[in-house]
């Protein structure tokens, strides 16, 4: 395994030194490293110093993904742990890096995370929190409801 | 400039919303312009749909409609060394007060018939993953005095398969409670066609009694179990919605008997189950072989040790696992008590689960397997002169049939006068007794709509 240093820089000029198969985890690196090999620092524009080094958080983690169960586990519990340090404005920002970034564990990883905290709240509740605007009007959302007056709903279900 | 799910490239809003379940589906709908449009786009519904499966796939989970104590739930399965079953939602509806109660449901590819308990006026057919439905009013009815706990209807939908666009239809037909009936009084067999929103009755005379509580839909047409009249030989029967007709009684691999025949139960859309009871013994069969609803041939799948299944297989549905070899039987058991799923592997019982207590007695739990469906439902065309036409057709038909039983009770009554063998009412054999019941309700119906007026 190669323990070249890669230097990566994000856009508020901060510098992270990480091992080359770190950096590798974010593909957009890994394309750019093939392209060109020799380069050891790559500035990353659309990416702040606090997201990146979430990223790398991640990337360190991550960095030798073994099969066996045992290991699994050990990294999806690290993942639950990870995803509860951060606010729904922080998950929004890494997921836009990790898209940016192209690190697919972390972009489904925090997709999940959102999608989770989407199904505990209400339309009015989701509006709040993720900034989204109400753009329907009274007659709309009405229509809307009447549409969806039939669905599977969280509702009382019996547990076996 | 914060980051906010509005200014979120949609690729990325796609890659959230599709891991939202299905159960929060309503409220994501609801909670934009944008966040709804989502659904009506074919490629993120696919996209959607094909995580659901991902994910379901990943926890061996097998997703499931069950219909118990009036309610309707998706739930998922899991069948393994330590079998477990997840409620993923309930129906429910809004405009709602008081809950909507459904006492039958029938499964087509990923839309629901659902029919309520309280209201026969009108029936629903529900795409749960779009959230679509469209009602349906069904118009006439058969006053089934006698058997007023009952469903005196059958149903079935399906679809035409002869062309790009799948064109919805739903068969309705009274069901024959008469084992010994010697042949086919006034049944009645209408179907309605999605396009025209119309029931056209159908010219049907059956020589065989369909026994099976609820069809099961296979690639657009519906199976049930049936009986030849006047003999016990079990059979399947297929109506086939291309050609608008029941197809030949097809062989079972097994000679069932009276109550010791379940319903059919589907194999990945693609195969029939049936399930029977050979003394202590339950045997299911698979379809090897079934084209065009004309030849069909049977394998035998699996032989299980389950003596404690109850006497009566009818009411019984079920779910079989093909790789696993396990069986999933839904129940009511101990004489209506208790809704139960009972696990059933080779070796013998994996697990039951017992899901309480149903309220309704009548009520007999249902299952089938569930893959979503984006298929949108054909809604009703504004300003179509509806009803009119069928109205018309129907009166003509009943006035026709009235007439002809007028008739035939008449005729009848005179001979029996003749022979002197007419000694009141209560003489009448019973089968008779059946027909002149027909024909109360055919004119009742008739009076309703002004026909015999004159």
């Amino acid at each position: 395994m190669s323990s070249n240093k890669i230097v990566l820089t994000s856009s508020d000029g901060e510098s992270f030194e990480v091992e080359e198969v770190v950096a590798r985890k974010l593909q957009i690196v890994g394309h750019m490293l093939e392209d060109d090999c020799v380069i050891n620092e790559i500035p990353l524009q659309n990416v702040t110093g606090d997201i990146l080094s979430m990223v790398i958080e991640y990337c360190k983690t991550h960095v030798d993904e073994e099969e066996s169960e045992e290991a699994q586990t050990k990294l999806k519990t690290w993942d639950e742990e990870f995803m509860k340090k951060f606010d729904i404005k922080t998950l929004l920002q890494i997921i836009l890096a990790a898209n940016y970034l192209n690190v697919k564990g972390l972009l489904d990883l925090v997709s999940q995370t959102i999608a989770d905290t989407i199904k505990d709240y209400t339309p009015e509740q989701i509006r709040e929190v993720f900034g989204v605007e109400n753009d329907y009007t009274e007659e709309e959302e009405a229509e809307v409801r009447k549409e969806n007056a039939w669905a599977f709903d969280e509702a009382d279900t019996p547990k076996p | 400039m914060t980051t906010t799910m509005s200014n979120l490239p949609n690729d990325l809003l796609e890659e959230i919303v599709s891991r939202v379940p299905l159960k929060s589906m309503r409220k994501v709908r609801l909670t934009c312009k944008k966040w709804n449009a989502l659904f009506k786009s074919r490629s993120f519904t696919k996209m959607h749909i094909g995580k659901e499966e991902e994910a379901s796939k990943e926890l061996g989970e097998t997703r499931m409609i069950v219909m118990m104590d009036c309610n309707v739930y998706l739930m998922g399965i899991i069948v393994n060394e330590n079998p477990s079953i997840e409620s993923l939602g309930k129906l429910t509806c809004l405009h709602d007060s008081e809950q909507v109660k459904i006492s039958q449901v029938f499964h087509c590819e990923g839309l629901l018939l659902c029919i309520l308990k309280v209201d026969n006026t009108k029936i629903v057919v529900w795409n749960p993953y779009l959230g679509q439905t469209r009602w349906i009013q069904t118009g006439k009815h058969y006053h089934a005095s006698g058997w007023v706990t009952l469903d005196v209807y059958n149903y079935a939908l399906g679809y035409e398969n002869n062309s790009e666009n799948r064109s919805l239809k739903i068969l309705r037909f009274t069901k024959d409670f008469h084992y010994h009936f010697p042949e086919n009084v006034a049944l009645w067999y209408e179907i309605y066609d999605f396009d025209t929103d119309l029931w056209t009755t159908l010219d049907v005379s059956p020589h065989w009694r369909i026994i099976s509580n609820c069809g099961l839909s296979l690639k657009g047409n519906t199976y049930w179990g049936a009986v030849e009249r006047n003999a016990s030989a079990h059979h399947i029967i297929c109506f086939d919605f291309t050609i608008g007709r029941f197809g030949p009684l097809l062989p079972l691999p097994f000679k069932a008997r009276g109550s010791d025949f379940v319903p059919l139960s589907s194999v990945r859309d693609e195969k029939i189950a049936a399930l029977f009871r050979a003394s202590e013994k339950v045997e299911i069969w698979i379809t090897t072989n079934i084209d065009d609803a004309k030849n069909v041939s049977w394998s035998k799948f699996v032989t299980l040790n389950i003596p404690y299944l109850d006497q009566n297989l009818s009411y019984k549905s079920f779910l079989i696992d093909e790789e696993k070899k396990v069986v999933v039987v839904f129940d009511n058991e101990r004489k209506v008590t208790h809704n139960t799923i009972i696990i059933i592997g080779e070796a013998g019982c994996l697990r039951k689960l017992e899901l309480g207590e149903p309220v309704d007695k009548n009520c007999w739990p249902l299952v089938c397997s569930y893959v979503p469906s984006i298929v949108q439902i054909k809604q009703h065309n504004e300003g179509q002169k509806k009803n009119q036409t069928s109205d018309y057709g129907y009166m003509v038909y009943s006035l026709h049939r009235f007439m002809i039983w007028k008739l035939v009770i008449h005729v009848m009554v005179s001979a029996l006068k003749e022979l002197n063998h007419y000694h009141g009412y209560e003489s009448i054999p019973y089968h008779i007794k059946e027909m002149c019941f027909r024909i109360t309700t055919l004119e009742d119906r008739d009076t309703r709509f002004g026909v015999l007026k004159k």
